[in-house]
C-alpha cells in the first residue's frame, strides 16, 4: 500500500539523516546527562537525582523531537519535502512518516538513557520494562507530534525555536519532571491538564514502581491520554498540511 | 495533436496583490512550452498551480483531461516536477534520493532499482550513484533532480526556473537532456524561465508581465511580428531629442525608460543620416533582428530586466 510505503520511506530518511550527523547524537544525550547530574547534585544530592531521572529522560527526548522538526520548515520551502508534496501521497502519510521518524529517534535515545536508571536504584521486571518502553514511545510520539504541528504552522526557523521555548519547556517544567505540587493549587491543576504530566508519570511508574504511586495518575489513564493526544496531533497536523500553501 | 493542458481564466491573489489575471492557454502533447517573464511576472505562481500546490480557483485547469481541482492525486501520478530550489536531501546519496522518490510513487524492489539505474544512466550519473548529493556541483545536482522527476515515467515534466544558479555550459547541457527526453520519450515539458536564450529553445512561449498574458506563440512567430529590424538608441536627453529625431527622419520612436526604439524594415538606412544630424548626442546605437527582449518591449513598453520586477 502506497500509504505505508511512503510512511516507511520518510521514517527511514529521518533515521539515516540522524546517524549521519553524529553531533546530534552527542548533543541530545550529553545535554540530558549533564542536566541531570549537575542540577540533581547541586540542588539536593541523590534523592533529587532519583526524582529528576524520569523528567531528564523526557527532556532529552524533547530536545531530539525539537531538532527533528526544526528541519521541516526549510525542508518544505526549499528541500526534499517539496517533492513529497507533489507526489501522489496522502498528507496523512507525510505526517505519519515524519512523526514516526522523530519519535523513533527520541524513543531510542530514551531507551539508551534507561540504563542510567540502574545507578539510581531503578528496578523493573521484563513485563515492567515492556510497559516502560510503551510509555517512552507514546511520550516520544506526542512530543514529536507537537513539534511537527508547531513547525508546520510557524513559517520561520527562529519563530519555531521561540515558540518551542515558550510552549514546550514550560510544559515540561510543569509536568512533574522537576517538582510536584499539591493537587488543589493552581499549579497542581495546571499539571493535571498538562499532557506531558502523563508521560512523565507513566515513566516514573515504570522506573520506580511503588514510589509516589498514590499521587500519580494510573498507568492506564496515562496511556489513554497519551494515545488520544498522539492521534489528535496526527489528525491536526495532517489537516494543517492539507490546508497549507507552500510559499 | 491533442491538448494535454487546458487553462481557462486562471487568476491568483496573495492577499491584496493580484499575481495572475485571467490567464488562458493550452499546451499540446509533446511540446516544450515556456513561461517567460521578469521576476514578479507570475511565472512561479503559474508553476505552483500547475504542479498542484496552489488552488486553481477561480478558473479551470484540465490536465490529461482531468480536473486539477478534483483529481490531484491522479494528476500527480502522471507528472514529474523540478523545483527552483533543489528538492534533494543533501545528506543522502544520489541513489538514496531516488529510492525515496520511487517509494512515494508506489515503486519498490527490482522495478524501482532498474528504473533508478535507467534514469541515472540516461543523465550520465551512474558513476555518482553512491556520492552524497551535497558533494556534487550545482549542475550535477540539477541532473539528479531531473532523474528523480523521471522515475515515475511522467507524461509531463513541470520545471520552475531549472537553470537558476547554473553556469552557461551546465545550462546548455541541461537543456540538451530536456530535448532528448522530449524526442525519445515524447514527454511534454512546461518550463518557467527568465533567461531569453532559454526561452528561444521552447516550441512555444507565453510571455507574462505583471500577472497577465502579454503574448503567446513560437519564438519565431513572436519575433517576426515586429518590424524586420530593430534599432535602439541611447541618447543624452531622450525626452527632448525624441521629437526632433522623429521629425528629421520621419519615423515613430517608442521610448522605453532610457532607450529610444524603432521597429522598421528599413532601419539600417537611417543610421548614417541619424548620426550626422545628431552628432555628439547619440551615446550608442544598436541595430539588429528582433530578439525576445524586443518582443517584450514591444508588448509592454517596459524593458525586460527592470520592467516587471517588483
Amino acid at each position: 500500500m502506497t500509504y505505508w510505503l511512503s510512511v516507511y520511506t520518510l521514517w527511514n530518511r529521518e533515521l539515516v539523516r540522524f546517524y549521519r550527523q553524529p553531533s546530534r547524537v552527542v548533543g541530545a544525550l550529553g545535554t540530558a546527562v549533564l542536566f541531570w547530574g549537575v542540577l540533581g547534585t547541586g540542588i539536593g544530592g541523590s534523592a533529587t537525582r532519583v526524582y529528576f531521572f524520569p523528567g531528564t529522560l523526557v527532556m532529552s527526548m524533547l530536545f531530539t523531537c525539537i531538532f527533528s522538526n526544526a528541519s521541516v520548515i526549510e525542508d518544505r520551502q526549499a528541500g526534499f519535502l517539496q517533492s513529497v508534496l507533489v507526489a501522489p501521497v496522502s498528507r496523512g502519510a507525510l505526517v505519519m512518516g515524519k512523526i514516526l521518524g522523530g519519535a523513533t529517534l527520541a524513543f531510542c535515545q530514551g531507551a539508551v538513557l534507561l540504563a542510567l536508571g540502574f545507578t539510581v536504584g531503578a528496578s523493573f521486571t521484563p513485563g515492567g520494562l515492556l510497559g516502560l518502553l510503551v510509555s517512552l514511545f507514546l511520550t516520544a510520539f506526542v512530543l514529536t507530534g507537537m513539534g511537527f504541528w508547531l513547525a508546520w504552522t510557524v513559517e520561520s526557523s527562529p519563530g519555531f525555536h521561540t515558540l518551542m521555548n515558550l510552549i514546550l519547556l514550560p510544559l515540561w517544567m510543569a509536568s512533574g519532571a522537576v517538582f510536584s505540587a499539591p493537587p488543589s493549587s493552581w499549579l497542581g491543576l495546571l499539571m493535571k491538564v498538562n499532557p506531558l504530566t502523563y508521560g512523565v508519570a507513566a515513566i516514573r511508574r515504570g522506573l520506580f514502581p511503588g514510589m509516589d504511586a498514590a499521587s500519580l495518575p494510573s498507568l492506564g489513564l496515562c496511556w489513554a491520554v497519551l494515545l488520544a493526544l498522539g492521534l489528535g496531533l496526527y489528525a491536526f497536523s495532517a489537516f494543517a498540511v492539507e490546508k497549507s500553501k507552500i510559499k | 495533436m491533442s491538448a494535454l493542458l487546458e487553462v481557462e481564466n486562471l487568476s491568483y491573489r496573495y492577499g491584496d496583490r493580484q499575481a495572475l489575471k485571467g490567464l488562458s492557454f493550452s499546451v499540446a502533447r509533446g511540446e516544450i512550452f515556456g513561461f517567460l517573464g521578469p521576476n514578479g511576472g507570475g511565472k512561479t505562481t503559474t508553476f505552483k498551480i500547475l504542479s498542484t500546490l496552489f488552488s486553481t480557483e477561480p478558473g479551470q485547469v484540465r490536465l490529461f483531461g482531468l480536473d486539477l481541482s478534483r483529481d490531484r492525486l491522479r494528476i500527480r501520478e502522471k507528472m514529474g516536477v523540478v523545483f527552483q530550489w533543489p528538492a534533494l536531501d543533501k545528506k543522502l546519496k544520489v541513489e538514496e534520493n531516488l529510492w525515496h522518490q520511487g517509494h512515494l510513487y508506489g515503486l519498490h524492489g527490482r522495478e524501482l532499482e532498474s528504473r533508478i539505474r535507467r534514469d541515472l544512466s540516461r543523465l550520465g550519473l551512474l558513476d555518482r550513484a553512491k556520492d552524497k548529493v551535497g558533494s556534487l556541483s550545482g549542475g550535477l545536482q540539477r541532473r539528479v533532480e531531473l532523474a528523480k522527476a523521471l522515475l515515475n515515467n511522467p507524461e509531463l515534466l513541470v520545471l520552475d526556473e531549472p537553470s537558476t544558479g547554473l553556469d552557461p555550459s551546465a545550462r546548455k547541457e541541461f537543456w540538451a537532456h530536456l530535448e532528448t527526453l522530449r524526442r525519445e520519450a515524447g514527454m511534454t515539458v512546461l518550463v518557467t524561465t527568465h533567461f531569453l536564450e532559454e526561452a528561444d529553445r521552447c516550441d512555444r512561449l507565453l510571455i507574462l508581465s505583471r500577472g497577465e498574458k502579454v503574448a503567446l506563440g513560437s519564438p519565431e512567430q513572436l519575433k517576426s511580428g515586429l518590424g524586420a529590424e530593430v534599432m535602439r538608441l541611447r541618447v543624452k536627453d531622450p525626452e527632448g531629442l525624441a521629437p526632433l529625431i522623429e521629425k528629421k527622419l520621419g519615423v515613430a520612436l517608442v521610448r522605453v525608460e532610457d532607450l529610444l526604439c524603432l521597429e522598421s524594415k528599413e532601419a539600417h538606412r537611417l543610421v548614417a543620416p541619424l548620426m550626422e544630424a545628431f552628432e555628439g548626442q547619440v551615446l550608442s546605437l544598436t541595430l539588429g533582428l528582433p530578439t525576445l527582449e524586443d518582443v517584450f518591449i514591444h508588448h509592454t513598453g517596459r524593458r525586460f530586466e527592470e520592467g516587471g520586477s517588483r
